[in-house]
């Protein structure tokens, strides 16, 4: 079954996706999916985007049977794509060298830009679930990418927010933390940091300091320095606590067909642990109402982030 | 140059030497390749000492190169260092021939001026050597053996060339040399080892700790070596002291259960007055002309004898040695002090020092088979094809030490001696001596380490560090994995002056890297333009400063004792191929361009 189908008592689209039952979970070394030669790469790779085995979304949806008024449906139109970070296995983000990252930018930038072709998609979204607590099913470094036909909730409210706001909030919470503690990477394009507003224990946003909206937008040393950025972050996370640090990053562009200006192009982290051993759960609280309750201060966050060593 | 008095030109040329006739046969290649032959014309055998074959006037500053690992090579002013030389003259870590120093300064093997280089392509037999006097410099070289009636012998080759490029010179001598001799060469290796962290006060307890250490670090050491301070003695290798209660077999098996190489250090020419087989056998040392063995040096509190490697018995107790560790179990042997195989002296056979060292060496490489050399404190144009690795410089040390010029221990000098000898990862892997990652236990500076860390990284060299792992610091440790991420690549050195280098790096994983090495007391300002002929033009390029991060301008000031580390980027070509799944899947190959040089498999450390 695939289809998407809209709840008229929140207004959000719901995708039903039973083929995503089918992945395979966690496999060992030897049988990785991801590797070079066994299943989804016939030969040798640098970086990859391919189509998911078990999409959710596609170009070519099967046919729906329409609903009725109160439960309307729609057919799954939009793209899932898997895009590997690297061949190397045993790598990740925060391992990657400067170069591997920074190609990886240009994949994003690439696959913005086939995918803002079909009118009918509406965003873009380039994410990675890292490490079990946020359900990966593979180890081997990749991103996954959803092409939707319609606004998130999530980047509805954004949008909602934007037209709020006088100005740009994120140009303006750049200012506000210039120099502050809770920047964790200060960099010549991007910076990262700790945000006021901090859901998640140890979440981490990374900002362009120009106004673009798009990967397509940015220059090749906004591209470099996005690289780094993501490496500085991902770096600290693992040192944190000295552990592969588990998290989903989520990349925030405008909107397509049509685009919105006045989006500012940005990167969050939101990592499930609170701390070593513990996770904070998307409980009744935050799943129910969308309200957040963060058990660490931020600033106490940023402190230990800033602290954190890392590798470049 | 002239040869026997005459210009340098091509065609052949004899001249005589006391008992020696001289046969010259000089060609023109990228210069002149001068083959040299020697004969004893008289009906005795005939010792043959050292020998001149012409001599030309330098400039005041010439490029100076000492013969083994330790000593410098670096630009001098001999004539301003001249006496300081006299008391190298009965010393044999200095030099082979050390009574030149008496009235001169000597460069081994090659040495150039601002404008003529010249370098012999082997030290197979003899041990050829230029002699700095009274602004003139002589090319010599020395045999020590006896020459039979009217024996003939083909020796060391020389090559001479006016330059405008001494770099781009020291690249293609190199080339010469590397033709000329056989190379053994295996990758870069990166290690752990004891000495900078323990010196002689290293035991079985601390080194199984330290092997412990390795996986709380996550730090995927490829060989984990065991420098001095386990032997009994210096000569009794297979004899532990009483610090190692197990022995050698015990511990190479627990380092190869941690799935890395174990290594091992000995002095293998090197007989200490107190071991037991000086007590034994006193018919395997070099002795002098009255049958008195010679002492090679003084270490450890203790006369040191030279093995005599012409010795068949002396060279098969070496190679059960050899055989032994090996069948231990060690895959990595760092021989150290190896000049001793080469000293002046009486042996069992009439063979030359060089031709007597090589013996030795030889017998060492047979016996250990396939497994990785590190030469140490060796001879260099004579090592080669005996040794996977080398150390090109004196031993590192955890403070400055930039004064004393001479081979000893010091951080400046041992990485000054990496960059000068730079073009010799021709021949072997160098090894620039021990990077230490530790913040604590040190007298350096914190832009004093990252020369210790990243230099050797740049150079792609061996890497090896020697630190007490459990007092390392998280951010020890990621500064060492940083280094990382600058290896892989090629380096150029270009040499300014002695104490400042730009280091010209490509395809290391970081890319392209410009690195600016300021060894002086003073701050340096460097316009990054100027050095743009050596760079690769990219699209929309950039400079950025690493570990900062930020842009660089055209000119950077460099502190003193420092190193400026800038990555060249630009824009990404990215290929892409797109391919269909028998699903109907579109997926999408992109492949990062070839001269980036940035890998996909990246230092899982």
């Amino acid at each position: 079954m695939m289809e998407l189908r809209h709840n008229p008592i929140t207004d959000e689209w719901i995708i039903i996706s039973s083929e995503t039952q089918k992945r395979p979970v966690l496999p060992q070394k030897e049988a990785c999916p991801l590797c070079p030669g066994v299943l989804e790469m016939k030969h040798d790779y640098d970086l990859t985007a391919f189509d998911n085995r078990y999409p959710a979304l596609r170009l070519d949806p099967p046919e729906i049977s329409r609903s009725d008024s109160v439960f309307e449906n729609a057919p799954s139109y939009g793209k899932c794509e898997v895009i590997m970070f690297t061949s190397d296995h045993n790598s990740s983000l925060s391992r990657m060298p400067i170069g591997q990252i920074e190609k990886l930018v240009y994949v994003w930038e690439d696959r913005t830009r086939d995918l803002m072709k079909h009118e009918k998609i509406k965003y873009i979204f380039p994410f990675e679930n890292r490490g079990k607590e946020v359900g990966a099913s593979q180890i081997h470094p990749h991103g996954q990418l959803y092409a939707f036909p319609f606004i998130p909730k999530r980047i509805q409210s954004m949008i909602d927010a934007i037209g709020k706001y006088k100005g740009c909030a994120i140009c303006d919470v750049i200012k506000a933390e210039e120099g502050t503690e809770n920047i964790i990477y200060d960099g010549e394009h991007f910076i990262a940091l700790v945000p006021y507003f901090a859901r998640f224990p140890y979440e981490v946003h990374v900002y362009s300091r120009r106004h673009i909206s798009f990967f397509t937008e940015m220059t090749n040393s906004e591209k470099f320095d996005l690289a780094v950025a993501l490496k500085v972050v991902t770096s600290k996370y693992d040192s944190l606590f000295d552990n592969e640090f588990p998290y989903m990053m989520e990349i925030f562009q405008s909107p397509v067909n049509p685009t919105m200006k006045n989006f500012h192009f940005h990167i969050e982290f939101n990592p499930p642990k609170r701390d070593k051993v513990n996770v904070k759960w998307m409980a009744s609280v935050e799943t129910g109402t969308w309200a957040f309750i963060n058990p660490l201060t931020p600033s106490d966050a940023a402190k230990s982030l800033k602290k954190a060593s890392y590798t470049i | 140059m002239n040869l026997f008095g005459k210009p340098l030109d091509y065609g052949v040329r004899k001249g005589k030497v006391g008992y020696l006739e001289v046969s010259l046969s000089i060609t023109q290649k990228d210069g002149y390749e001068i083959e040299i032959e020697i004969e004893n014309t008289t009906e005795d055998p005939k010792f043959m000492g050292d020998f001149k074959i012409g001599d030309f006037e330098v400039s005041e500053k010439i490029l100076m190169n000492n013969y083994q690992s330790w000593g410098p090579c670096t630009f001098v002013k001999p004539s301003e260092i001249i006496k300081s030389m006299h008391g190298l003259s009965a010393n044999f870590f200095a030099s082979p021939v050390p009574w030149e120093f008496k009235d001169g300064v000597i460069s081994d093997y090659f040495m150039a001026d601002d404008k003529t280089f010249a370098g012999f392509l082997s030290s197979k037999v003899t041990h050829p050597y230029f002699k700095w006097h009274d602004g003139i410099v002589d090319v010599k070289i020395y045999v020590g053996k006896h020459l039979k009636p009217h024996e003939k012998i083909k020796i060391e080759t020389l090559w001479v060339k006016d330059f405008s490029k001494l770099e781009e010179t020291l690249e293609l001598y190199a080339k010469k040399v590397a033709s000329s001799n056989t190379i053994k060469k295996s990758g870069p290796l990166f290690g752990w080892e004891s000495w900078y962290s323990y010196y002689l006060n290293i035991s079985q307890d601390s080194i199984i700790d330290e092997l412990n250490r390795t996986s709380e670090i996550g730090m995927k050491y490829e060989v984990f070596q065991l420098d001095d301070g386990y032997e009994k003695d210096i000569g009794d290798w297979l004899e532990t002291n009483e610090k190692f209660p197990e022995g050698l077999e015990f511990l190479s098996k627990k380092i190869k259960k941690s799935n890395m190489m174990a290594g091992i250090w000995t002095a293998p020419f090197s007989i200490s007055e107190t071991s037991s087989i000086f007590k034994y056998h006193k018919d395997f040392l070099v002795k002098d002309e009255n049958g008195i063995p010679i002492v090679a040096y003084e270490n450890w509190n203790k006369k040191i004898y030279a093995l005599d490697t012409s010795n068949p018995d002396a060279r098969f107790w070496l190679g059960e040695i050899f055989s032994a560790l090996k069948g231990y179990g060690y895959e990595f042997f760092k021989i150290d002090f190896l000049f001793t195989g080469m000293i002046s002296g009486k042996r069992f056979l009439d063979v030359t020092p060089v031709e007597a060292y090589r013996m030795g060496m030889e017998k060492i490489a047979d016996a250990v088979g396939n497994t990785h050399v590190l030469g140490c404190g060796a001879p260099l144009l004579s090592s080669i094809g005996y040794v996977d690795s080398m150390r090109i410089g004196c031993d590192t040390a955890p403070e400055w030490k930039g004064e004393l010029d001479m081979g000893m221990p010091s951080a400046k000098f041992s990485i000054r001696n990496a960059l000068t000898r730079n073009f010799m990862n021709a021949w072997w892997v160098n090894d620039p001596d021990c990077v230490m990652a530790r913040s604590s236990e040190t007298n350096l500076t914190n832009s004093e380490r990252m020369i210790n860390i990243y230099i050797p990284a740049l150079l792609n060299g061996q890497l090896l560090e020697s630190d007490f792992l459990g007092k390392l610091s998280d951010d020890d440790l990621h500064l060492l994995r940083g280094s990382f991420n600058f290896r892989n690549g090629t380096s150029k050195v270009l040499l300014s002056d002695k104490e400042r280098y730009a280091v010209v790096t490509k395809k290391a994983i970081n890319g392209d890297i410009v690195s600016f090495v300021n060894l002086s007391d003073f701050e340096w300002k460097v316009e990054i333009e100027r050095y743009r002929p050596f760079f690769d033009k990219k699209t929309d390029e950039f400079f950025v400063l690493y570990p900062s991060m930020k842009h660089a301008k055209n000119e950077i000031k460099i502190d003193p004792h420092a190193v400026a580390i800038i990555m060249h980027r630009g824009k990404r070509n990215l290929r892409r191929d797109d391919e269909k799944e028998d699903d109907g899947r579109d997926i999408h190959y992109y492949w990062g361009e070839e001269y980036d040089g940035t890998s996909t498999q990246s230092h899982n450390r």
